[in-house]
């Protein structure tokens, strides 16, 4: 009796859940590292409403471009719809070219009442004018009639001494104004290529499959510190951070009470206690799951425009940009491999053995926690390296000519003699080990599972009944006929993607729901494509 | 830095991997060894005392009370 009720009980969550979603992974997104570029920004600091997947508006502070920025990076070109609105959360995205001097120009939006504001740049040598002299740097103050302000903005200036990702933040009453949303990332890129390194724009050309196009660069450099051991492929930028809405709501019953208060008054001030801290929001660049899984600069978070949904080829080198925000620790973790941390808030990690010494000696992490106000670049791919089967299915006996290619192994035993074969960086060691000994395609037996039928398997949104990667690969783990059975997945397409979804969340599991409800928070699906699959990072 | 989570910083190749720091960040459960070097006596003379403490300044009290919090010293004897 008691395991039928779990069961109708389990089944009914499962009807309410499927709806949802079909809604919410409709459209297949990516992410990258998008920014504002110039050497000149004229920033925000405004409040306004953010988005939150239970429904809730969260009030928050944040900051925004108060002119048009001079660029964005990826260019409009290739990521139609970029904006910088006059408040988002995390805060624009400065992406600076080394050695360039930089200078942001900070105005004083926020409410009367919510006092001075300011921005440190650690890891900056930087010169404050303006404003008015606060306890870490010059602070702008608030200003209730703009046009009567002189001095409600603060510039900074400083030199992009070395590359790297850092954090950005307000330096004036910390405990509350980062918790409202005022902070952000400042990425500075290296300006030339070290040798070995592919410069931008040319990518070379992976497999790409009858009807696709080869894929446009979306890089914002070729590698992520002046290193030739610090190429990259592609990249994401994720910034964590968790929100006590408790906070918020106080924040904006003050607000609201003092409203139009004279700066001068001894009453237009905040008193919002930030002790004991309940955050109830776990987000990854300002949105929770499965927010972070839309586009870029989607017009339903107009707060919000940063997304968190990274996809990759396999063998291909993954720069993550991560940094904590908030005020706590969140151990975040990527399934399908470990992470090789280059550097540390723009310290490429090298070995001090010998004198000259270029090797990394940054950990390999198999969680990367992050921690308030640190940033951290590191290396991350997949290959099918330790499956002991092939992710491919390949098959010589098979009629399709894409199960039956070969795999020469390299030094390292991965096939890279041909960098536009579909199976470029497989693990040949299990080249021609299918997974399954009973098969319902037309692969061999001899692998080390038997998975259910995919006729009778309810598919979710991420499988597509077949464990293979590549063009066919239902065919060849569901037989001839194949089509996937019965609805296809929703968001990683077994004709088109193909591709094998592995969950980057925190590992600390309350941090993986909204507001206490799972799933949410701190939780993405990054996916390994198929080579000729083009990932496509416009959105 | 030499060694996180028991482990020696130094890959299969046998290189060494250590690395000169100003800080450290631990999480829960987390280990790491680490070697301060006060054999230049000349910038670490006896007697001296070196702060060891945390950036973040809200760890830096005991409840309302500030100095605090995760804050000692190294002594160069």
């Amino acid at each position: 009796m008691r395991t039928m009720k779990m069961n109708t009980t389990f089944s009914k969550s499962r009807l309410l859940l499927v709806p949802v979603l079909v809604m919410l992974f409709a459209a297949t997104v990516y992410a990258s590292a998008p920014g504002i570029t110039g050497t000149t920004f004229n920033l925000t600091a405004r409040d306004a409403f953010i988005s939150q997947p239970d429904g809730a508006s969260v009030y928050s502070w944040g900051y925004g471009c108060s002119s048009a920025p001079s660029g964005f990076n990826p260019p409009a070109t290739l990521m139609p719809g970029a904006t910088c609105p006059t408040m988002q959360v995390p805060g624009p995205t400065l992406i600076v070219m080394e050695g360039q001097t930089v200078t942001v120009n900070l105005t004083n939006n926020l409410p009367t009442s919510a006092g001075n504001t300011s921005i440190l740049f650690p890891g900056f040598n930087v010169t404050a004018t303006g404003g008015v002299v606060g306890l870490l740097t010059h602070e702008a103050l608030p200003c209730p009639t703009p046009t009567a302000c002189t001095t409600n903005t603060v510039s900074y200036t400083f030199v992009a001494s070395s590359p790297g990702t850092r954090a950005y933040y307000s330096g004036s009453q910390g405990d509350l104004q980062v918790e409202m949303g005022l902070y952000g990332a400042i990425i500075v890129v290296p300006t030339a290529v070290p040798t070995g390194c592919t410069a931008v724009g040319s990518i070379p050309a992976h497999y790409v499959a009858p009807g696709n196009s080869a894929e446009a660069d979306y890089r914002l450099a070729a590698s992520a510190y002046d290193n030739p051991r610090s190429c990259y492929d592609r990249e994401y930028l994720f910034q964590f951070s968790e929100m006590d809405p408790g906070i918020h709501k106080n924040a904006l019953a003050q607000v609201t009470a003092r409203t139009g208060c004279a700066a001068t008054s001894p009453t237009c001030h905040l008193d919002v206690p930030t002790e004991p801290y309940h955050p109830a929001y776990f987000m990854i660049n300002g949105r929770s799951m499965p927010d972070d899984m839309d586009p870029n600069y989607a017009r339903e978070y107009p707060h919000q425009p940063y997304n968190g949904n990274p996809h990759m080829h396999p063998g291909e080198q993954v720069l993550l940009r991560i940094i904590g925000q908030g005020r706590w620790q969140h151990p975040f973790h990527e399934h399908g491999n470990h992470v090789r941390i280059l550097g540390r808030d723009g310290n490429l990690i090298l070995s001090s053995t010998t004198a000259g010494e270029v090797n990394l000696a940054g950990p390999l992490l198999f969680t990367t926690t992050t921690t308030p106000g640190l940033a951290m670049d590191g290396i991350f791919y997949w290959t099918g390296k330790g499956l002991n089967w092939d992710p491919y299915g390949h098959n010589p006996a098979s009629s399709d000519s894409t199960a039956k290619l070969p795999c020469t192994p390299d030094a390292n035993g991965y096939n890279t003699a041909a960098t536009t074969a579909l199976n470029y960086y497989e693990w040949c060691q299990d080249h021609n080990k299918p997974l399954e000994a009973a098969p319902f395609g037309d692969v061999a037996g001899g692998g080390p599972a038997t998975l259910p039928d995919p006729n009778i398997l309810a598919n979710g949104a991420w499988f597509g009944g077949s464990p293979y990667l590549g063009p066919n690969a239902t065919v060849r783990a569901v037989g001839p006929t194949g089509t996937t059975p019965p609805s296809g997945t929703i968001a990683n397409s077994p004709t088109g993607e193909a591709g094998f979804a592995f969950m980057w969340h925190s590992h600390n599991e309350r941090e993986i729901t909204t507001n206490n409800i799972f799933p949410g928070g701190m939780l993405m699906m990054m996916l390994v494509d198929s080579r000729e699959f083009q990932i496509d990072e416009s959105n | 830095m030499i060694g996180y989570n028991a482990k020696l910083l130094r890959d299969q190749a046998r290189n060494n991997l250590y690395y000169n720091t100003n800080s450290i960040t631990l999480a829960g459960g987390e280990s790491l060894d680490v070697i301060l070097d006060a054999t230049d006596t000349t910038r670490y003379p006896s007697g001296s005392v070196f702060y060891l403490y945390t950036p973040n300044l809200d760890h830096l009290s005991n409840d309302a009370e500030n100095f605090g919090g995760l804050m000692t010293e190294v002594r160069i004897n």
